[in-house]
């Protein structure tokens, strides 16, 4: 795991260093973004791997030709996702088709209305084992801020104890366990939002 | 059920994380390497370095490559001798060139079953190739991708296909299928189709009755096609049975027009949504899918396939704004086969499809180092007619639009395919330092399907590109392409290269043989169209296993244009006949035939022809007699360096005709090749034309100049050949007439080995009967690679077998041929018999 950035200022000191040319910053970025814009496309575009693959090297070769537009108002995720968003956009528009941006909420209609009451009610087993539950956890933590996504993913994932993703995110154990509560509540809601949204049941 | 409080939220929530990132959650599986050529890229872009250009000039690149070796394709097949109009033409090559198997007579088509004294046979021909069958006094080709099963039966036999395109010569019986389009001569057919299938026909001689689905029948008129192929809508197959029935097949006749059964079904009127519901095999709705659409294009045209994803729970999607025309749709699913429509008609009306995927078959294999037999891991294997498109690279290592079409080999050399669709296919290996290697074409769940490939070291092609004035062309791109997949492969393979800053390219791990090597300009080839004046941009060579070939593409002057008529003997204009130009002493491939240099052109309605780009030098002008197989040469011209050069031809009035028979039982001889050779009064002979006889053994050679000739037939079938020197031709006087009888021949299988007792390939094969004259009984007289050379069709008696070496050396061995008694030879160079 990663170091967590503060946004604006560490990620615009990280912009500096890659358009520096320092080998070192551009490693540390593509480690932090690569995979988090790639599951972000995945889940975004349901598509074959290959098309996939084009629309994140697409994104940051568009991304780095204009590092230097970055203005630090947002983070680095969120501007990445922006770009990623607009060519999503823009290839959907070629191909009319269902896409599975679209019809992501074609799954089971019960299944996600267990999925929509996260925090409400202990998902039965059956519910856990649906490959519609399997996308929708990955689908909410690519949506997901990339520091919440690191605590989570820290936390539930790799183990890790409190005291250690305050440790390493160079926080007190408090800012770590709001930060947690924090990207709890913020994938309970997204995660519910898309169950609903998938399932109908708005 | 009560509003849960904050606390009992964050306890219920953090429960359900802890379960949800245990059980459901899955980091997704990246491809290994992705991230760092993401990374160059992006690298490459901070540098300044023009990587959208480079990426457009690959997309580029690729069109551009697409639409040329469409055109390499097109150009090489008219220039080969399997341009025809009909099938049964083009199958009557192939069987000419293969005369050793009548059954399959193409090597690649897939025999899957061959019941004991042919009781039971089934055939699968793989797209764009052909395969001819007898089927008792009758033949039958197919040109692929087609299928049928054959039973004999009273009448001859019964054949039943799913789809494709056939041939009937001659040949009685019942023929059941799907869909297909029939050209049936001297034949006595029952043709009938499913309910929902339909039958294109042209009966040219014979009789021939359909049955429709529905019980009606109808006899087909000679000369008139007969069609009951259903209008577009009717190709919403999609609809689900009881839903909406389809129209029933029925009998319908209309005028024909030249090239009608060849022709695409239906025009059609502008686009229209293309919609269908995807099942499993239990007609469970498929959630998850992805469709690729391909359009259908005429050579040299192609196109690329695009996919797209699709979720919804009833299987279903649709495409709006299609463009009008045919397409290929594909449907593929994680756990299935892909499974394939092709020539879906969009325009007019809606089409619906109904899609049910199959788990497919499994197909497994192991490659093999060939000089060694040791086991080669991480060959990427593709299975072709799985892969959606036309075109494939041969530094493809992924399979885009299906993964099921990939396979790596593991440690041991063995691979698997899981989900491959249940029909005829083509397995590539590739791997960096060997050739490219192809398996035969073969059938996935045919438990005789186990497949070994065995690679070899490729050969390079390597040249310097120039522009016009001289100078270096960096940054250009050279297609290179095997002659074997622009014919006889389902998809067409290349190899490719970018031109350095000066001018250099070089292309490894090419197959040894015949290739074809392409420039292409990114920038103006993807949007030209039919830009057959690109032909200085192509050039032949023959790739050599472990050696490098120099391919350049130098400013040289362009050539002359060379024009003129073609004129009978009393200067009246020949129209529309076929004429073609090849150098003076232009060699031909041993493996095609196929001569470099050849061009060929129809003329026009007023004899008119031109050929722009014409290198100086002398050419022989044949021209084309009855079918476009038949060839006379003509006349020669010298071609100048002038910019234009302008020569009629005066074809010759004389002729030669005759008849060629069995002696056994005098039936007339079909597909009997007659050469006929100009005797010069030293004895010499040289080549003058080659024709064919038809169904009732019957041949006739025109436009021969006066003077005396030497006459060849040879015959297939295990015949022998026969001859008659001395012929005299005078155009004022009337035609010499030739009966030939042909008795029946030997075969021999002769292996030549070199001075180590190695397999010696390229050796040049000569035979000379007992009174000295020489004949060639079959078109390739050269040792394959294995030393091997296979001649058919020897005459009985003792016939000089003379074997030149290619480095000069020659050795000769008598041999005492009895009919029908196949003899085996092996000749060692140094070592005597």
């Amino acid at each position: 795991m990663l170091p967590h950035l503060d946004p604006p200022t560490e990620e615009a000191e990280l912009v500096r260093r890659v358009l520096s040319g320092e080998r070192a910053a551009a490693d540390e970025f593509f480690a932090r973004h690569f995979r988090p814009l790639y599951e972000f496309a995945h889940y975004r575009m349901g598509a074959q791997p290959a098309e996939v693959e084009d629309l994140v090297q697409d994104t940051f070769v568009v991304a780095f030709e204009n590092l230097s537009r970055f203005d630090g108002r947002s983070t680095l995720q969120t501007w990445l996702a922006g770009i990623a968003k607009n060519k999503i956009r823009a290839g959907r528009r070629k191909r009319r088709p269902l896409a599975l941006a679209d019809a992501i909420e074609a799954a089971e209609g019960d299944v996600d209305a267990w999925l929509a009451r996260v925090d409400e009610a202990t998902l039965p087993g059956w519910v856990l084992e649906q490959r519609e539950t399997r996308e929708l956890v990955g689908a909410t933590l690519a949506e997901l801020p990339l520091n919440y996504r690191q605590a989570l993913l820290s936390k539930y994932v790799d183990g890790e104890s409190t005291e250690a993703v305050a440790q390493r995110v160079g926080r007190s154990t408090k800012a770590a366990e709001s930060l947690l509560t924090r990207a709890r509540i913020a994938f309970a809601g997204v995660f519910a939002l898309l169950a609903k949204k998938r399932g109908g049941l708005e | 059920m009560s509003t849960p409080s904050a606390g009992e939220r964050e306890a219920c929530l953090e429960t359900n994380l802890v379960a949800l990132f245990e059980k459901s959650y899955r980091p997704l599986v990246i491809r290994e390497g992705f991230r760092e050529e993401v990374a160059r890229s992006a690298a490459a872009v901070l540098q300044h370095t023009p990587v959208r250009q480079r990426r457009f000039l690959a997309v580029a690149l690729a069109a551009a490559a697409c639409f040329l070796i469409g055109w390499v394709a097109v150009a090489l097949f008219e220039r080969s001798e399997f341009a025809r109009d009909g099938i049964l033409d083009r199958a009557r090559v192939a069987v000419r060139e293969n005369n050793a198997r009548w059954i399959a007579a193409q090597p690649d088509a897939h025999v899957v079953r061959l019941g004991l004294g042919a009781a039971e046979l089934e055939v699968f021909v793989p797209s764009g190739q052909l395969a001819a069958l007898v089927c008792g006094e009758g033949a039958l080709a197919m040109a692929g991708p087609s299928h049928a099963r054959f039973a004999p039966s009273g009448r001859g036999a019964d054949v039943e296909t799913s789809a494709g395109e056939f041939g009937l010569r001659g040949f009685s019986g019942r023929v059941h299928g799907g869909f297909g389009a029939f050209e049936c001569t001297a034949a006595d057919l029952d043709l009938s189709s499913d309910a929902q299938g339909f039958v294109r026909a042209w009966l040219s001689a014979g009789r021939a009755r359909y049955t429709a689905g529905d019980g009606r029948r109808q006899d087909l008129a000679q000369g008139v096609l007969f069609d009951t192929h259903p209008p577009p809508m009717a190709l919403n197959v999609g609809v689900p049975p009881g839903i909406g029935a389809l129209p029933q097949a029925s009998g319908t006749t209309r005028n024909p027009e030249p090239g009608d059964v060849k022709r695409e079904p239906a025009a059609v009127l502008e686009s229209a949504l293309l919609s269908g519901i995807v099942r499993d095999a239990d007609q469970q709705p498929m959630r998850k899918f992805s469709v690729i659409l391909l359009r259908e294009l005429e050579l040299p045209n192609s196109a690329a396939p695009s996919s797209t994803a699709v979720l919804d729970p009833a299987g279903h999607f649709e495409f709006h704004a299609l463009e009008a025309g045919n397409w290929t749709v594909f449907v593929r699913a994680e756990g299935y086969a892909l499974w394939t429509r092709e020539h879906v008609a969009i325009g007019g009306a809606n089409v619906a499809l109904n899609v049910v995927l199959e788990s497919g078959a499994g197909l497994s294999g192991r490659v093999v180092d060939a000089p060694s037999g040791a086991a080669l891991a991480g060959v990427v294997l593709i299975s072709e007619s799985d892969l959606p498109g036309s075109l494939l690279p041969f530094d493809c290592n992924e399979s885009p639009h299906n993964p099921a079409a990939l396979a790596l080999s593991d440690a041991d050399g063995r691979f698997h395919f899981e989900h491959l669709a249940q029909r005829s296919t083509v397995v590539r290996a590739v791997k960096s330092g060997f050739a490219p290697q192809w398996s035969a074409a073969l059938l996935p769940g045919d438990s005789s399907a186990e497949i070994k490939l065995e690679l070899v070291a490729g050969g390079s092609i390597s040249g310097r590109v120039e522009r016009e004035d001289g100078s270096a062309w960096s940054s250009t791109g050279i297609v290179a392409m095997p002659q074997r997949a622009v014919f006889a492969l389902p998809r067409r393979s290349y190899g490719w290269a970018l031109t350095a800053a000066d001018g250099s390219y070089r292309i490894d791990d090419l197959p040894a043989g015949e290739c074809v090597v392409v420039r292409v300009e990114p920038t103006r080839s993807a949007a030209r169209t039919g830009a057959r004046e690109t032909s200085s941009e192509m050039r032949e060579s023959i790739v050599r296993a472990g050696s490098a070939v120099t391919v350049n593409f130098l400013a040289t002057p362009s050539g002359s244009r060379l024009a003129g008529r073609v004129l009978r003997a009393d200067h009246t204009p020949m129209a529309a006949a076929k004429i073609s130009i090849m150098p003076l002493n232009s060699v031909a491939s041993d493996s095609t035939g196929v001569h470099g240099g050849w061009r060929s052109q129809l003329c026009g309605p007023d004899g008119a022809f031109e050929f722009t780009d014409v290198l100086p030098g002398s050419y022989e002008i044949y021209l084309g007699v009855r079918t476009p197989m038949d060839v006379v040469l003509a006349d020669t011209v010298e071609v100048t360096k002038e910019s234009n050069v302008a020569h009629d031809v005066l074809a010759a009035g004389g002729e030669i005709s005759g008849s060629v028979h069995s002696a056994a039982d005098s039936q007339p001889v079909s597909f009997a090749a007659i050469v006929v050779e100009r005797e010069a009064p030293s004895g010499e002979c040289s080549f003058v034309a080659k024709v064919f006889s038809d169904d009732d053994g019957a041949w006739r050679v025109l436009h021969l100049a006066d003077g005396r000739y030497r006459v060849r037939a040879y015959g297939v079938r295990g015949l022998s050949f026969a001859g008659r020197d001395g012929v005299d031709v005078h155009s004022e006087l009337p035609a010499p007439a030739i009966a030939f009888e042909l008795e029946a021949g030997s075969a021999l299988v002769l292996t030549v080995l070199d001075p180590r007792g190695a397999p010696l390939p390229g050796a040049h094969i000569s035979l000379f009967d007992a009174n000295g004259s020489e004949f060639q009984p079959v078109e390739f007289m050269r040792t394959d690679a294995r030393g091997r050379c296979k001649l058919e069709g020897l005459p009985a008696g003792r016939t000089r077998v003379v074997v030149a070496a290619p480095d000069g050396t020659a050795l000769e061995h008598w041999i005492d041929a009895r009919p029908l008694e196949p003899l085996e030879l092996e000749l060692r160079f140094g070592a005597g018999k």
